[in-house]
């Protein structure tokens, strides 16, 4: 048996709003997601934070409070120890049925999660994967050395890794910038453009180099910061930086063009 | 233009001569020196960086930002890019007018915007070794 867990998503903050209650074509982005489940699960449940009310029996609130997506790993798995838990976010929009269906049908025996690797720096992708029975006891331990992170509890399962058929498969949205970016590639055709861009400072030191050619498949300025901190691991968030397009000040939402120069500049420190 | 960006030590003598006039009753400066501690650590060299031609057209229109918001006579102001040592200038603000009231504001305006609005960054390396892209501290907040 294979049932779905829905992720809603934290608190939002860096998006301002809910992400599970964005709206595309009509259908927010939680129906979206539990719609797509259920075409592929047994029964979906919707993960919720420690305390909330159920309005049914597939509401899951957590059994403990803040202890992010693990956490609501951790009850499903209780709540259910036997059976495939094919677990999603809610804020993968460009995840469909048959990305889901891929990961069922490449389940294995003896592994304990099916898993796509992201294709800018093959780190293994948690929110859009299914865990084994076996899983559940590899988190038990995580719990139990008090850490919460999902990434080093992803390094020590055993994995079936999934390269995506496309670059976009799992662009996820944290900031109102990256939704604007989502909205603007949805309805038109991947087009590359090729552009160069400029690191400043720690970013400079992060990347690896001071400029670099770039073949990017994003819209505006978020789409293109985004790539390039997949690419290199940047750390800075974009909401701390300015860009620059051609020794010119823009926003993230500038729709940037071919043979542009791009500056990514962290905050500054002059004085 | 009288934003300057520089590679060299600061001429801050000289600078009075380009600013102030026969109408000036008032001459404000800002030295911005290096100074041998950041964060508690002891700081034992520094390099200022910067996007060249955003760091002249953002200064330039901050210096004119100054001379429109206040009744000043003359603004001037220069940053060192590249190595410095402790005790050296970092940056020069001169403001002329007739009274002093407005080159004081003036002169607070436009270090306060130098230091959050031109693209300047500094990499300090300290005592123990460690060198860093340093992050604006609590006391680097405008007034």
């Amino acid at each position: 048996m294979i049932k779905g867990l829905l992720l809603t998503g934290g608190l939002s903050q860096r998006m301002g709003q809910p992400k599970q209650l964005l709206t595309h074509e009509g259908e927010t982005f939680k129906d979206r997601s539990l719609r797509l489940l259920s075409e592929v699960c047994d029964e979906v449940y919707v993960s919720l934070p420690y305390g909330a009310e159920k309005s049914n029996a597939y509401d899951l609130p957590d059994l403990a409070p803040s202890q992010g997506p693990l956490g609501g790993m951790a009850t499903a798995f209780a709540h259910s120890p036997d059976c495939d838990w094919l677990v999603l976010a809610c804020d993968l929009p460009n995840v469909g049925k048959e990305d889901l269906l891929r990961l069922v049908e490449s389940r294995e025996q003896n592994k304990d999660i099916v898993c796509y690797l992201n294709p800018y720096d093959a780190v293994p992708e948690g929110h859009c994967s299914l865990y084994s029975p076996s899983a559940k006891v590899a988190l038990d331990k995580v719990f139990e050395s008090n850490s919460r992170c999902l990434r080093s509890f992803l390094e020590n399962l055993s994995r079936v890794e999934l390269a995506p058929d496309r670059m976009n498969l799992l662009t996820n949205l944290n900031y109102p910038e990256d939704l604007n970016e989502w909205k603007a590639q949805q309805g038109n055709e991947v087009s590359e453009k090729q552009v160069t861009v400029e690191y400043y400072a720690k970013l400079r030191e992060e990347a690896g180099c001071s400029s670099e050619h770039v073949t990017s498949t994003a819209v505006t300025l978020a789409g293109l910061w985004e790539e390039c901190r997949m690419r290199h691991h940047l750390s800075t968030k974009l909401p701390e930086m300015k860009p620059a397009v051609n020794n010119a000040f823009t926003s993230w939402n500038h729709v940037f063009s071919p043979d542009d120069i791009i500056a990514f500049m962290p905050p500054f420190m002059g004085g | 233009m009288s934003f300057h960006i520089t590679s060299t030590v600061i001429q801050t003598e000289k600078i009075r001569e380009q600013v102030v006039d026969d109408t000036c009753g008032a001459y404000v400066v800002f030295e911005g020196i290096v100074r041998n501690h950041h964060n508690g650590k002891s700081v034992t060299s520094l390099r200022y960086e910067h996007h060249p031609a955003l760091a002249q057209s953002t200064g330039d229109e901050l210096v004119q930002k100054a001379l429109d918001k206040f009744p000043i006579t003359a603004a001037y102001a220069v940053h060192r890019i590249g190595e410095c040592v402790v005790g050296e200038c970092a940056v020069f603000i001169a403001i002329a007018s007739s009274h002093r009231a407005e080159a004081f504001q003036a002169c607070q305006f436009l270090i306060d915007e130098i230091k959050t609005e031109v693209p300047i960054w500094k990499f300090e390396t300290y005592a123990d070794g460690e060198s860093v892209y340093t992050a604006p501290c609590p006391n680097c907040i405008k007034s």
